[in-house]
């Protein structure tokens, strides 16, 4: 079966670029930094002695190669097993998540770090700026609008689509799992905008920025999920099921992808003066 | 520009506040009609509670030095630059020390005016 081919073909992809290409960029920078910021020069970038930080980036290496030889694993099960193809959207997602799972826990440590860095302040004086955050400081009115404009098509298109009724078609469930991942998302842009800062020595240069990054890949993520379904909706519409593994497998990678560069892009330009001791008696 | 607040000053958090903002105002930092973060954006960029600031905008909505405009948020207000020279404070205890003055002058004891001055306050409260 050609589509089999071009799903295999596909996954490996998936393999290569999410567990692999991407990391390897990831602790490329993570080794920069260490080599660049030292402890000596930044004591506040490392509230966990040094080797800590070696340990997680070489786990976090390790971590992904062992995933890049258990996806070759399965792929090399799927393509000596024949089979209907039904369960390859769901290998396609399983695996998307399980090579998500070492972002996850570098975030998860990312928090831990923050903790300690708040836990280890001294100074009683406290900052913020006399400006409202707002998000339109952020996300261009224009984006916005297409990322509205996504989500009102996907509704006509899901009113239009349910007048020809087809198998496993979940009709106006599709509009409220969209409807809530998109409340997901955009709470989590209202988190980064208003909640409390996690890392304490952060400039408020960086803090805009981050927001700014993170409302743009929730917006992205927003337009690619919608767009992804409604793709999904359609071709199964069409009766060409066959064709959803590849689309869903390419969809991981192309929001992965751009989602972590747009982060990595940021971290480039992220002011560590911040980190470095200041002279007793500095102003916040 | 940045509110600096010191949690270890004997000056309470909501004066501090409300202390540099009119500076911030007689500064020209801001000017009147422009926006104001939200007491939950500024509670957590200074990490305390979301009743210090509040307070802290009551009283500076209260002497008219910004305006809540319901769901657009917190301005400042037009007339704030004169508003932001009264100091309601400085007038009550410059009053209220008048006050005692002439009651310790009439023979009242300080015990006396503290009793009346409770019971008062008590009474108009309710």
């Amino acid at each position: 079966m050609p589509e089999h081919l071009v799903f295999h073909v596909v996954l490996l992809g998936q393999i290569l670029l999410l567990s692999l290409f991407l990391p390897w960029r990831i602790v490329r920078r993570m080794k920069h930094v260490l080599e660049t910021y030292p402890p000596a020069s930044h004591p506040k970038l490392y509230p966990k002695p040094f080797e800590h930080y070696e340990k997680a980036r070489r786990n976090y290496w390790v971590t992904n190669l062992v995933m890049v030889l258990a996806g070759v694993a399965v792929l090399a099960v799927l393509m000596g097993t024949p089979r209907s193809g039904s369960w390859d959207q769901a290998i396609a997602t399983w695996l998307f998540l399980a090579q998500m799972a070492p972002v996850l826990l570098l975030d998860l440590s990312a928090l831990k770090e923050y903790r300690l860095m708040r836990e280890s302040r001294a100074r009683t004086q406290r900052k913020a700026v006399l400006k409202p955050r707002r998000l339109r400081d952020f996300v261009s009115l224009t984006s916005l609008a297409i990322g509205g404009g996504t989500y009102v098509a996907f509704v006509v298109l899901i009113v239009y689509i349910r007048q020809f009724d087809f198998p496993w078609f979940g009709g106006y469930w599709n509009i409220a799992g969209v409807t809530g991942l998109n409340l997901f998302l955009a709470s989590i842009v209202f988190w980064h905008m208003y909640g409390k800062k996690l890392n304490p020595h952060q400039s408020d240069e960086d803090r805009r920025r981050q927001i700014e990054v993170a409302a743009r890949v929730m917006l992205f993520t927003s337009i690619a999920a919608t767009v992804s379904i409604a793709l999904s909706v359609v071709l199964a519409a069409l009766d060409l099921r066959s064709f959803e593994p590849v689309a869903r497998s390419l969809y991981f990678q192309l929001l992965a992808a751009i989602c972590l560069q747009v982060y990595y892009r940021s971290d480039l330009t992220r002011n560590f003066e911040v980190y470095k001791n200041e002279p007793s008696g500095s102003p916040v | 520009m940045d509110i600096v607040i010191d949690i270890d000053a004997s000056v309470p958090l909501f004066a501090q506040l409300i202390e540099q903002i009119k500076g911030a105002v007689l500064s020209d930092v801001v000017r009147p009609g422009d926006a104001l973060p939200s007491i939950r954006q500024l509670a957590n960029d200074l990490e305390v509670n979301n009743k210090t600031v509040a307070k802290a905008y009551r009283l500076l909505e209260r002497d008219s030095v910004i305006q809540t405009r319901g769901y657009r948020g917190t301005f400042v207000h037009p007339d704030a630059k004169v508003n932001s020279t009264v100091d309601l404070n400085a007038l009550v205890v410059t009053k209220l020390g008048e006050a005692i003055a002439a009651l310790r002058a009439s023979g009242a004891t300080d015990s006396e005016i503290r009793i009346a001055f409770g019971d008062v306050m008590k009474h108009r409260g309710s």
